[in-house]
């Protein structure tokens, strides 16, 4: 097993919840993932201690725009699915997997659901065809920690 | 993993073959021909470098290859001519290249090289880089 005390290249997948229940599938055709986590509203307040001081306490969170780059692969059932996601204006479960070991067993998962927004083809003449998915996280993240103890 | 079959592709080239017959060689004139005058017009192709691009699964099977290949010739009309030719065998091709599939070929730089250790030989640069997908 990788020691866990040590950063790690890889290993870190977006997944798509499919079915009922849900099982999770990696995002294969995915490059890039961006933007994945959440802000709390900076709420300010006064108290009689704050001696003319603006103070401030986190409020509501909320969840931040996710891209995802992608290459363009022919027959590609996720690409295929997300399509029809944006055009049903549907919101989709997904995870976010930490498996340093790549053994399909995840230490770590950050599952959350996502507005699927839009897409953006990026055909190119001289590399690889790419695209891009746009998603906002719609409600909290979870987060679920395993196996962490060397 | 395999990898374009320059050499099929360049002599299956009829301008090419014009010009060279079977003379294309991998990385360098074989030494017992290099000094005989009849052994140009050559062309002369390597590998400058492959690239592999990921995703977050795995490595994707379709690597990005910059080939060079030279142009020898005695003089500079011949060299000309020949890189010409390879550039018109090579630029756009799409299709099977040996055992693998090109789906893009562009030229990326063309220049002249000089003067060269063979007296009265002169030689034109292109590189080419080149999208296939692996068998």
């Amino acid at each position: 097993m990788q020691d866990i005390n040590l950063p790690f290249v890889g290993g870190i997948r977006l997944q798509l919840g499919l079915g009922s229940p849900l099982s999770w599938e990696d995002i294969c055709d995915a490059t890039a993932v961006g933007g994945v986590g959440k802000t709390n509203a900076s709420v300010p307040f006064l108290t009689l201690c704050s001696r003319g001081n603006t103070q401030y306490a986190p409020g509501a969170s909320e969840g931040s725009q996710v891209t995802v780059d992608a290459i363009f692969v022919m027959n590609s059932e996720i690409r295929q699915r997300l399509i029809d996601a944006v055009d049903a204006r549907e919101t989709l479960d997904f995870r976010v997997a930490v498996d340093p070991d790549e053994t399909g067993t995840p230490v770590e998962t950050h599952t959350f659901r996502m507005a699927a927004l839009g897409y953006t083809l990026v055909p190119s003449a001289d590399a690889l065809n790419t695209m891009q998915w746009t998603f906002q996280i719609s409600g909290d993240i979870t987060h679920d920690y395993f196996d962490l103890v060397p | 993993m395999s990898e374009p079959n320059l050499y099929a592709h360049l002599i299956a080239s009829a301008g090419v073959a014009a010009l060279v017959g079977q003379r294309v060689y991998a990385q360098l004139i074989p030494q017992q021909v290099r000094g005989d005058p009849k052994a140009y017009p050559c062309a002369v192709f390597s590998l400058v470098s492959l690239v592999d691009a990921s995703t977050q699964c795995e490595t994707i099977p379709v690597p990005q290859g910059t080939w060079q290949i030279d142009a020898y010739a005695m003089d500079r009309d011949s060299a000309v001519l020949l890189a010409s030719e390879i550039r018109r065998a090579m630029v756009d091709y799409v299709g099977l290249m040996g055992d693998v599939h090109v789906s893009s070929c562009k030229r990326s730089t063309c220049f002249d090289v000089g003067p060269e250790p063979e007296p009265g030989l002169y030689r034109r640069t292109q590189t080419f880089t080149i999208w296939y997908a692996e068998s």
